[in-house]
């Protein structure tokens, strides 16, 4: 006999949670399946949360050091271990797991702890830990199981020389060197959060460039940082061979000829949707060539009663967007109204210095309007910039060469990722440029960098105009 | 001197360990005043040597070179099939480029607490069992690392020395009866030794120097309460239940770990545990070969 749900969500992360707090919120009998203790998923436990906290010890450090250099010389002891940096790991994952799983229970939604595999269409069994079994079944499911590393068959991956984001922060000591495959956002945060706190860091990948997706202007701070961190980012190589010397290195060979040699490797080269054991063909659902599931626009797989949300589904994969997958589909699934969806998702990249991007890039915005309006503001410019010692830092606004109505904003530096929310809002309301420059900003604020940048348009413009 | 003892004098066997034996043998445990073992000087050079970025083949080898006993050793390890050399290794240099620093610093750890630790004498057989459960216990805990993305090198280190407060405080204990001229019961001993070595290996972790979730997964593995304990402190007490199964209690089988509480908090799913229980013969092999 099954228990029968209305509801049943499969996957406890970002988007599965939203997924199961919408189903219960429209009055809905909802369970949430999650093969973990507690809600989260590898946000909490491997990704977001702990790397996070890392960041924080190493921004701290860096901070520390620019304010203090004239008084104090901060060295970090050798053989630092790394759980000493994560000081407030345990306390934010415990208050995050407690807020959730209260927000959960508040809702009234069933939580069963245990793997997930669907029978049928219809029916689902879940496996506890212990080995007891359970049959659920529901007329609409949401496959929110998340993602796992890839791992490419000439990288042998032994999560203690040659590690995966999963295992990455398992390592006991700060290593001098480590070797970073790949240039996505995973690669590039690690490898300036390890280059920032001592580690001498290379980055290898075929991309010509860091972070390809970025405005080049934006990506240039990243790679500029890693240099004055010791790190190098070895671009456009193809890796011809990984192995463990066997005695202290990891050796990566690449297609020019050059060795790296590293005490640790960091393989950050994609992730692939988590549905090991899950059977979704089962329920006629089938993986693309990428190992993710396809839906369509409202978040349906190739069986029209069963949603896919978050990782499993692919880029942009970010938690904020997971989120708003897993409210939508839902949403759908019970006929409920939801609002139309935004075209401007900001990004946040939280490397050192913090990037973030929203709208179009400036080579976006000629490829679609001929032309582009570029206003910046450089963080030396802003008094906030100064009063921080965080100088170097950018704000990128782009307009619409005709009509001055903001498409995009791009930062690198200190806040980034909150600061492009004033660019989204702006994009959303359809503004111009002219706005930022007859609006008052705190002083000093890094938001002032949006006057500066809206005067910087209106005066080449101003000096174009004058030309012709 | 206490009464107690003068009476155990006359060579009476006692049943059990006179009360200020043992109320000694605690206070000296949380004073911090129990004598403890060295870890031998070739074996904590290559400790942190082997940690350096830039240690060659050389260096190691000529530290091993100091000592004669432990490069018997290690040549007779590197030569076993578990490291499979193409070719018979003759020269200790060779051996440290065909296992690799870590690996040795791994066997020389061990064969510096076989020698130098897990001794006690008249007790040679029970410490013998001891050891070949640590090391069973320690290789149990890295493949439960690797599978769970822990630390893999903790793992090893928190599985040897789990129990590595038995022998201490037996070879404290013995010398305090023996002084004493006391005769105390076997299983008596043995029975406030496995009381209290949980402290005592902890304690011996912290003056080695030892990474602090060391220390901890020593003074906790047998007091496990799943929602508090640390990583390790869970690792060290599945893989001890692991190694009790598979080398004394019988069988190895998913259905006779069920129910151990490190699962659940480990989250170890059955096709997980089954990838680890399937590693058993390589570690029987590997204990063969270091014990």
């Amino acid at each position: 006999m099954s228990d029968v749900f209305d509801l049943i969500v499969i996957g406890g992360g970002p988007a599965g949670q939203k997924a199961a707090v919408q189903g219960a919120k429209l009055g809905r009998k909802v369970l949430l399946v999650e093969r973990s203790r507690s809600v989260g998923g590898a946000c909490v436990r491997f990704g977001t949360i702990p790397s996070k906290t890392l960041r924080e010890t190493a921004l701290a450090l860096g901070k520390f050091r620019r304010l203090t250099s004239q008084v104090m010389d901060v060295k970090m002891p050798e053989h630092t271990q790394i759980e000493s940096l994560m000081t407030r790991k345990e306390e934010v994952i415990a208050s995050h797991e407690s807020y959730m799983g209260a927000q959960l229970s508040r809702n009234g939604i069933e939580q069963a702890q245990g793997v997930a595999r669907f029978l049928s269409a219809h029916e689902l069994e879940i496996s506890a830990i212990a080995g007891h079994k359970r049959r659920v079944s529901a007329p609409f499911f949401v496959i929110a199981t998340g993602s796992s590393p890839r791992t490419p068959d000439d990288v042998p991956i032994d999560h203690e020389h040659i590690l995966d984001s999963d295992s990455i922060l398992s390592v006991s000591y700060l290593p001098e060197s480590m070797t970073v495959l790949g240039s996505g956002v995973i690669a590039c945060e690690y490898a300036s959060i390890f280059a920032a706190l001592g580690t001498k860091v290379t980055i290898i990948d075929r991309s010509a460039r860091p972070l390809a997706f970025l405005d080049p202007e934006i990506s240039a701070h990243f790679t500029r940082q890693l240099s004055q961190f010791g790190g190098r980012y070895l671009g456009g190589r193809k890796l011809v061979n990984v192995a463990w010397d066997g005695l202290s290195m990891v050796e990566t060979k690449l297609d020019d000829g050059q060795l790296v040699r590293s005490e640790k490797l960091f393989c950050a080269l994609g992730r692939i949707a988590q549905v090991q054991g899950l059977a979704v063909d089962v329920a006629g659902i089938g993986l693309t060539a990428r190992g993710l599931i396809a839906v369509d626009e409202h978040g349906r797989t190739a069986a029209p009663h069963i949603y896919a949300v978050g990782d499993v589904i692919g880029p942009p994969a970010l938690a904020s967007t997971s989120m708003d997958q897993g409210r939508r589909a839902v949403c759908h699934a019970f006929a409920a109204e939801v609002g139309a969806a935004r075209e401007a998702t900001p990004a946040g990249i939280f490397t050192i210095p913090e990037l973030a991007c929203v709208g179009l890039t400036e080579a976006e915005a000629i490829e679609r309007h001929g032309s582009a309006l570029i206003g910046r503001a450089n963080f030396k410019e802003v008094a906030r910039g100064q009063i921080s010692a965080a100088e170097d830092g950018l704000l990128k606004l782009v307009a619409h060469p005709d009509t001055g109505v903001i498409l995009g904003a791009h930062a690198a530096g200190e806040t980034a990722a909150d600061l492009v929310h004033i660019g989204q809002m702006a994009i959303l309301g359809g503004m111009t440029y002219h706005t930022f420059i007859d609006a008052i900003f705190n002083f000093p604020t890094y938001a002032e960098g949006y006057r500066i940048a809206a005067l910087d348009i209106f005066g080449k413009r101003a000096q174009r105009i004058a030309a012709e | 001197m206490h009464s107690e003892i003068e009476g155990a004098q006359s060579r009476k066997p006692n049943i059990g360990v006179p009360a200020a034996i043992r109320s000694e043998l605690e206070s000296r445990l949380s004073a911090g005043s129990l004598e403890l073992p060295l870890l031998p000087g070739v074996a904590m050079e290559i400790t942190s040597a082997a940690a350096k970025e830039d240690v060659d083949t050389r260096t190691i080898a000529e530290m091993l070179k100091r000592d004669a006993a432990l490069s018997a050793h290690v040549l007779r390890i590197v030569n076993s099939p578990v490291y499979s050399p193409r070719a018979q290794i003759v020269s200790l240099q060779q051996a440290v480029a065909r296992v690799g620093a870590v690996k040795i610093r791994e066997i020389a750890l061990v064969i510096a607490c076989r020698t130098g630790v897990f001794k006690a004498k008249g007790y040679e057989q029970e410490i013998d069992e001891v050891f070949r459960h640590s090391i069973g216990t320690a290789l149990f805990a890295q493949e439960i690392a690797r599978n769970t993305r822990n630390n893999v090198e903790d793992a090893f280190l928190c599985g040897l020395l789990h129990d590595v407060g038995r022998p201490v405080l037996l070879q404290a204990l013995i010398t305090m009866l023996r002084e004493a001229k006391v005769v105390s019961d076997r299983e008596a001993v043995l029975s406030l030794v496995a009381e209290l070595h949980a402290a005592a290996g902890s304690a011996l972790a912290k003056a080695w120097t030892l990474p602090e979730t060391v220390v901890t997964a020593l003074a906790k593995h047998h007091a496990l309460s799943p929602e508090q304990e640390s990583v390790s402190v869970r690792i060290v007490s599945l893989a001890d239940r692991f190694a009790h199964l598979a080398f004394e209690d019988g069988a190895l089988t998913s259905a006779a770990l069920l129910g151990h509480p490190a699962l659940a908090a480990l989250e170890i799913y059955p096709d997980v545990l089954d990838k680890i229980i399937k590693r058993a013969s390589v570690v029987k092999e590997t204990i063969g070969v270091m014990s």
